[in-house]
């Protein structure tokens, strides 16, 4: 009996076999035909998720097909972008991206650089800034500046993971301005929150949108941001650019697919991805989450920002000693 | 001399000689020069497991040699186990090489012929009809995805 | 208040809502059940569906699930040895030995009402004193949660098996495997051995569901094929007289859980362990703990639900998640215009209170679905256990393939599940291993950052309240078998030697 069993395993396996080897070939011009596995490589339920299901959602109607969301988090996207460098560039594995994915790349842990990827829409542009407490003993960046000029390492800036765009941000504003700030490492905006209110880091590279609770409280304020002109829910915070230093570093979330993929596939799937961004839904998402929406990029203005971001991540990998 | 503790405890002290060794490969920050390294917590707890390592081992070695611990496993028991799992880790194998559905009902069969049940009627039923309806829930029910092999 | 409480109970009342609330609850006690599903991934899943609700039915249903899963967890811990979510893992340990004793429905019946009674209590502490309380989490630095960490690591004296050295050493392996992985402070990977899998670390729930549900599988194949898992009649519901008896555990529990859903670093695992930790301590009998005794069972499912409106003190009063759960429901609250926060109370103040309504009838709902459904879940030790175990290990494949799309935590989790049942040979148990894995990043993070926040000095743990007191409470906690064994021994004229102690202990 237990020899018949196991003899049936091996005829299925074989089976299998056969299977792959008359697996059907799918035509390109009618695209979507299938369904399209969307990747993302944070958790679930974070910031890149809710973002992405708020795209599909719209997006599988518009394209007709089902599409799935799955986190494949691991190595801070590595094992998303190396996963996406083995399939085929055929529009039917997309992925969300955000600038860690970029700090991946640059880190080299995984194979894909930035040639391997088309952009295919950004979707949010969430702005930092130095986020300060009210109740603490600075007031504004310039007696930060002034202290943190007097003593080297005094002032200490809370950041979400070291090597990721909050400590970049955080190090090209110091590196203007010319001045050392103490790094302290989070692993979650909240924690960092905590810490600013308490006095246990002097200030805190957030997303507004993280913490706009605590700012209509009047507990938190922003001391700069790093976008090119003030935002409105911060009329008194100076843009970087205004103290003089030149320094654009915000987050954002986009998406792409592998290079490679047929040009009319790209088009398709940016098309239907705009349609849904400038719909009344999405524009609500990116309003309830303090966005602005000039957040929305198309295929060809962002692959041309990303152009330009790029070269950045590599040079300061190199200059904080991560990449050799 | 040499009771099962102790040669436990010592496989284990060279375990955590290596890994204590392996922390010197680990890479500096150039930049965050204040902060403690990514050696320093490894070091300390693999210290500390030094430590309870050595107490078990002198703990031991004042024992001396004492009766090996008397196996109540019967031969029959031993095999069952070793074949479980050994079928249990082809079955990871199996999940992304034949795929999910496929490979659940044939681990799900090969555990009972394991295990010694011998009953066609409710091993077909148990490998055919609980691969099927976890699947369907978890693919799409709960949309989440399984491991695709060649199979389903 | 109390007009905007019965408000917020008509508007639960709706129809809509009131259906929103029950499939919350009855999603999250099946995700919660399911090993490898967790309540963090059901919210997600579910807030696109929750787009086109309106405010209060969206996020009741959410903080529903995420009532219904806590609980829910407990139900395949008792029943099969497989926590359900991480914070039914302490809940095995009295659990499942009761259930398999023949009283599952006892056992199921009292996770029920002590998963209820810690519910319910932390839902009136967030109604009535979540202004105040969040303040606490703004007191907690990284000094203080070094401080609860180790007080946490000493729990390690009194879980797992009678050696106390080896329960120490276990504890300090999980630490170990807590460092694999990306380090948060250096940004350089460790003991990756080049694999990208390892580069994020090994995660808590593979080696939770190897060590406790895996390993019970192959236990399962020692014993060979039993026709029932239990052969006797199985139990109805605790009597009264036995909720009563454990009613100083319930109160205890319901307030430590609370304290430490609060924290926004912590949740319901690190409550259920204190919870479980705290009762045997407090017990006039810690060594019938670990037997199958219901009060084992009422600490720590009293603790993780009262760790569910713990951490919505912090989400609501200062828009920042107590748990992984409340992340999402953070996010969903701000998709709904809610802006979490101080002023969340005043601006919301129609939607917050149906929010309240919404979780005390979702503690209402699992607590008639739970004992209700006691009878019906422990049919399930009537299937024999050679149906029943492969069943489990598929399920724990599955699952934990599921929790991030990955086969290496599917790898770790049988490879945990292997290890763990060897390990019992060498007086090894797994609730030392998961410990110290819970606390270790916990561990190194704050120490660490500690660090770096007060220049290297590390006398600051000495000097701080909340740390101070911690500290305090550590020391007493290893001490009080000491001196308890000190207090037996003394008619008999001889101190115990440290090592004794050690191996007596318990």
């Amino acid at each position: 009996m237990r020899k018949l069993f196991f003899g049936v395993s091996v005829a299925v396996m074989a089976i299998g076999f056969l299977a792959q080897a008359v697996s059907t070939v799918v035509a390109e011009d009618n695209y979507p035909s299938k369904q399209i596995n969307w990747y993302i490589h944070s958790s679930a339920g974070g910031g890149t998720d809710i973002f992405t299901r708020t795209v599909t959602a719209e997006l599988k109607d518009i394209l007709g097909v089902p599409i799935v969301v799955s986190s494949m988090s691991g190595g801070s996207g590595a094992r998303m972008l190396n996963y996406m460098m083995e399939q085929p560039a055929d529009g039917y594995t997309v992925f969300s991206m955000t600038n860690s994915n970029l700090a991946t790349m640059a880190r080299k842990n995984t194979t894909a650089q930035r040639a391997d990827i088309i952009g295919i829409a950004r979707g949010c542009y969430d702005p930092q800034a130095f986020m300060i407490s009210t109740k603490g003993p600075y007031k504004n960046i310039q007696e930060i500046l002034e202290e943190a000029k007097a003593n080297p390492g005094k002032i200490k800036v809370g950041i979400t993971h070291v090597a990721s765009v909050d400590h970049v941000a955080a190090y090209l504003f110091a590196k203007a301005a010319d001045v050392q700030f103490e790094y302290v490492p989070f692993t979650g905006g909240g924690e960092m929150v905590v810490a600013v209110l308490q006095g246990t880091v002097d200030m805190g590279v957030l997303n507004p949108s993280e913490v706009m609770g605590q700012v209509d409280a009047g507990n938190l304020t922003a001391a700069v941001v790093f976008v090119q002109e003030r935002l409105k829910s911060f009329p008194d915070a100076p843009t970087a650019k205004e103290l003089g230093y030149d320094v654009e570093m915000n987050t954002w979330r986009g998406i792409g697919v592998k290079a490679g993929t047929p040009d009319a596939v790209v088009k398709k799937l940016a098309d239907s991805i705009q349609q849904v961004m400038q719909g009344e839904r999405y524009q609500k998402y990116l309003a309830d989450n303090s966005m602005e929406p000039v957040s929305v990029m198309n295929a060809a203005d962002w692959n041309a920002f990303l152009d330009a971001e790029w070269p950045l991540w590599g040079e300061i990998m190199k200059e904080l000693g991560y990449v050799k | 001399m040499g009771n099962k503790d102790l040669r436990m405890a010592i496989m284990m002290m060279v375990i955590f000689i290596v890994l204590f060794g392996l922390s010197f490969t680990f890479q500096k920050s150039g930049v965050l020069t204040t902060h403690t390294t990514a050696a320093f917590f490894p070091r300390v707890v693999l210290s500390v497991a030094m430590f309870l390592t050595l107490i078990i081992i002198l703990q031991n070695l004042r024992k001396g040699a004492e009766a090996a611990a008397k196996h109540s496993k019967d031969a029959a028991a031993t095999r069952r186990v070793v074949l479980s799992m050994i079928w249990s880790i082809l079955f990871g194998f199996g999940v992304s090489f034949l795929g999910t559905l496929v490979s659940m009902g044939l681990y799900i069969g090969g555990i009972m012929l394991i295990w010694g049940f011998r009953n066609w009627r409710v091993i077909a039923a148990n490998s055919l009809i609980t691969p099927v309806v976890v699947y369907l829930i978890f693919k799409k029910v709960l949309l989440v995805q399984l491991p695709a092999g060649i199979l389903l | 208040m109390f007009e905007q409480l019965v408000i917020g109970f008509m508007t639960i009342a709706e129809p809509t809502n009131f259906l929103a609330v029950l499939m919350g609850v009855v999603g999250g006690m099946i995700l919660g059940a399911m090993p490898g599903l967790t309540a963090p991934m059901g919210c997600a899943l579910l807030i696109p569906f929750t787009y086109g609700m309106e405010p209060v039915a969206a996020i009741t249903m959410l903080v529903s699930l995420y009532c219904g899963a806590t609980y829910g967890g407990s139900i395949a811990a008792i029943l099969v040895h497989a926590p359900g979510t991480p914070a039914a893992a302490a809940t095995t340990f009295d659990g499942y030995p009761l259930a398999q004793k023949g009283q599952a429905g006892k056992a199921l019946g009292m996770a029920c009402i002590s998963s209820f009674i810690g519910g319910f209590f932390s839902v009136i502490v967030l109604i009535f004193l979540a202004p105040v309380l969040a303040n606490i989490a703004i007191k907690f630095g990284p000094a203080e949660y070094f401080a609860l960490a180790i007080f946490g690591l000493s729990m390690l004296s009194s879980v797992g098996s009678k050696s106390t050295v080896k329960n120490l050493l276990g504890g300090t392996i999980g630490v170990f495997i807590a460092c694999v992985g990306m380090d948060e402070i250096s940004g350089f990977s460790r003991y990756d051995f080049g694999i990208t899998h390892l580069m994020d670390g090994i995660s808590f729930i593979p080696v939770m569901i190897g060590l406790f549900a895996a390993t019970e599988v192959f236990r399962q194949a020692e014993i060979g094929m039993r026709k029932v898992a239990i052969d006797r009649k199985i139990s109805g519901l605790p009597s009264w007289k036995e909720i009563k008896s454990v009613k100083g555990t319930l109160l205890r529990s319901s307030l430590i859980g609370t304290f430490i859903g609060i924290l926004p670093a912590e949740g319901g695992t690190v409550a259920s362990f204190i919870g479980y930790n705290e009762a045997k301590r407090f017990s006039k009998t810690p060594e019938k703990f670990g037997t199958g005794i219901i009060e084992g069972i009422a600490a720590p499912e009293c603790a993780n639900n009262a760790a569910t409106g713990g951490s919505m003190v912090p989400t609501m009063a200062l828009g920042i998640p107590g748990s992984g759960t409340t992340a999402v429901i953070l996010g969903a609250l701000m998709v709904h215009g809610m802006r979490p926060g101080p002023l969340l109370f005043v601006q919301h103040t129609q939607e917050v209170y149906g929010v309240f309504a919404g979780m005390f009838v979702a503690n209402l709902l699992f607590l008639g679905l739970g004992l209700g459904g006691a009878k019906l879940f422990s049919q399930v030790l009537r299937v024999p256990n050679y149906v029943l175990s492969p069943i489990i290990l598929v399920l724990c494949v599955v699952g934990t393939y599921a929790l991030k799309n990955n086969m290496a935590d599917v790898w770790i989790m049988l490879i945990c599940g292997l290890v763990g049942y060897k390990m019992k040979e060498y007086g090894f148990t797994a609730a030392p291993i998961v410990l110290g894995l819970v606390l270790g990043e916990l561990i190194e993070i704050s120490l660490r950052r500690s660090l770096i926040v007060f220049d290297n000095n590390p006398l600051i743990f000495f000097t701080r309240p909340w740390s101070v007191a911690l500290i305090i409470l550590t020391v007493l906690g290893l001490c009080s078998p000491l001196i308890r064994s000190w207090l037996d021994n003394r008619g008999n004229g001889k101190g115990p030697a440290l090592s004794e102690a050690g191996e007596s202990e318990d």
